[in-house]
């Protein structure tokens, strides 16, 4: 799996449940990015990032084989409204062996509810 | 509210290891061996997890960068464990914990918020993972801390 084939299986099975970013003078796309989204947008409802880089670790095999393990971090963010809750269900459905990272919201610390997947 | 920190390393989900050769040994005593080595390799975890909040090697935005992820150490020093025969928790109670962890975006008009956007244009802390070097290499350090003891007897 890369990150192109991540972010279309992501579009996929959270497509009713995603916000979206609004763009200057231009329509408004889903709220799915790999990496850093332009500062120019606007996300609105639930975002969903998947980070550019994912975590590499080298394991040592038998004959001088190693095998490089890859973990994808996705990050569920809930801009607004309350789908936060479904689309983790629908991605710990998929991805059940996927490490998961809970934030709630909080005024006093100003962080917006999300939820981190470590997907391998 | 709080984003407290626990990491519970199980001695099942980490397949238990045992040594591959003959021995004569009763089962209880291998028990004890792997039980002991166990518990030896949570407080090495512990010590490199420490360390690794210590260590200048977490990117910045700002200077100094590298840096530590200590400010005023309540995170450092926020660290309980909890040992048990098979299970073995991992706290870190700073209510801030699993932010600085994982990361978090903020509310673009929130007190943090302004500050990130006026450091990198954008409202996200990035995440600073002090226990995924320990993590990877736990059961590695295990199986060494149970060879050595078999070895000794």
């Amino acid at each position: 799996m890369n990150q192109k084939a991540l972010r279309l299986e992501l579009l996929t099975l959270l497509t009713d449940l995603l916000g979206e970013f609004k763009r200057p003078g231009t329509s408004s796309i889903p709220a799915i990015y790999v990496g850093e989204p332009p500062s120019e947008f606007v996300a609105s409802g639930l975002e969903c990032n998947i980070k550019r880089l994912p975590r590499m670790n080298l394991s040592p095999l038998q004959n001088n084989e190693a095998e490089l393990r890859r973990t994808f971090e996705v990050r569920l963010i809930e801009h607004s409204g309350t789908d936060l809750e479904k689309a983790v269900l629908v991605l710990a459905r998929r991805f059940k062996d996927a490490e998961i990272r809970q934030i709630d919201a909080s005024e006093r610390l100003g962080v917006l509810s999300q939820v981190v997947f470590l997907i391998q | 509210m709080t984003f407290l920190l626990r990491l519970v390393i199980s001695l099942k989900a980490i397949g238990y290891p045992v040594p591959d050769f003959e021995f004569d040994l009763d089962e209880a005593a291998i028990e004890a061996l792997a039980l002991e080595s166990f518990k030896e390799a949570n407080e090495l975890f512990a010590s490199d997890a420490a360390f690794e909040i210590t260590s200048a090697k977490w990117d910045w935005p700002n200077a100094p960068s590298p840096r530590d992820i200590v400010d005023d150490g309540v995170l450092r020093d926020s660290y309980v464990p909890s040992p048990g025969r098979t299970e073995y928790s991992h706290d870190w109670t700073a209510e801030y914990a699993e932010l600085v962890r994982s990361g978090a975006t903020f509310k673009a008009d929130s007190v943090p918020g302004k500050i990130w956007i006026n450091l990198t244009g954008k409202p996200e802390m990035p995440g600073r993972d002090w226990t995924e070097k320990p993590l990877k290499e736990f059961n590695a350090n295990m199986q060494k801390i149970l060879d050595d003891k078999v070895g000794d007897l």
